[in-house]
């Protein structure tokens, strides 16, 4: 397995996969003139959302399975485009930062690490759902549709 | 697994926007003829939820336990007592359920999480930030966010319920 590599640049890609289900289709008629991600694909586990990284991937495409299966839509953002300062509860505000996480079958994996802002991360926190909802929805607004899932 | 489906594989027990649209015109018989329907239909795609193939997605997703899958049928009970069906009933990666109305360019939604908490969204616009207040879970406490959610989603409210 690679070493791990802690640098992200600002404008580096980070890819997640998803299905037709959870894709917002445009609808121009009111002012969404492209699909795109729904909050619905946003999981977050132990305060972390796994993607891949551009530095490790040969090809955006990279992050599918193999096969792609129905989760063969492709999501990008870019690690200065993940959302900071996403109100919690009372006067806390959560942060996302990009942190490296290479797999054996999986070298460009990394994660999207929330965190309370100021303060070291922490996977044991309990997100509350409210704070949760909102960095969920900050996360999928950031992110664009690279290549459109099929409907299964 | 031949009884395992993705939210996809339910899209055809939701009601479309289109549908939902559609919903106000017609007799008052008719209209509660099809909203009893819808609801059917959306009780349908919620017990579906269960099937979903755990893991599919490749990031370990479940499908939603059946205490989410609880209060969500408790969310479809509350908008039954008001009798306007939500657009669609659907699993997330994050193992929660999503009740959700679409009207015109708006959004409204509870979304119903495994600890049991209840959150609740309203949006304008596509493009805008959205409204997101967390929300008793309570029987009285859903019909009360319901009913806020359908206030601000009425047609002829330009302000929005929430904003």
């Amino acid at each position: 397995m690679r070493p791990l590599d802690p640098h992200f640049a600002p404008d580096e890609e980070l890819y997640l996969r998803f299905s037709h289900a959870r894709l917002r289709p445009a609808e121009p008629q009111y002012g969404l003139a492209q699909s795109v991600l729904s909050a619905d694909a946003i999981r977050i586990r132990d305060c972390q959302i796994s993607v891949n990284r551009q530095k490790y991937s040969p090809s955006p495409e990279s992050v599918l399975l193999d096969p792609p299966g129905e989760h063969n839509g492709i999501a990008v953002t870019t690690v200065g485009r993940l959302p900071q300062a996403v109100p919690g509860r009372d006067a806390e505000v959560y942060d996302c930062r990009p942190v490296d996480a290479p797999l054996p079958d999986n070298p460009a994996h990394a994660n999207i690490a929330i965190h309370l802002a100021q303060q070291p991360f922490d996977p044991a926190r309990e997100i509350p759902a409210g704070a949760r909802k909102r960095i969920k929805e900050s996360l999928a607004s950031v992110f664009s549709v690279y290549r459109l899932p099929t409907p299964a | 697994m031949t009884d395992s489906v993705d939210n996809a594989g339910v899209a055809d027990l939701a009601i479309s926007r289109r549908q939902r649209s559609a919903r106000s015109v017609g007799s008052a018989g008719r209209r509660r003829s099809r909203a009893a329907s819808d609801f059917g239909r959306l009780r349908q795609a919620l017990a579906a939820l269960a099937h979903i193939a755990p893991g599919a997605d490749g990031y370990g997703t479940l499908a939603p336990t059946a205490e989410v899958r609880d209060l969500a049928a408790r969310v479809l009970d509350a908008a039954e007592q008001r009798g306007d069906p939500p657009a669609e009933v659907v699993a997330t990666a994050d193992e929660t359920v999503v009740v959700r109305w679409l009207v015109g360019a708006r959004r409204a939604e509870i979304e119903c999480y495994p600890a049991g908490e209840v959150v609740a969204l309203c949006c304008v616009h596509p493009a805008a930030e959205p409204v997101i207040w967390e929300a008793p879970a309570t029987d009285a406490g859903l019909r009360e966010t319901v009913g806020m959610l359908l206030t601000f989603l009425a047609p002829g409210d330009t302000a929005g319920a929430a904003a």
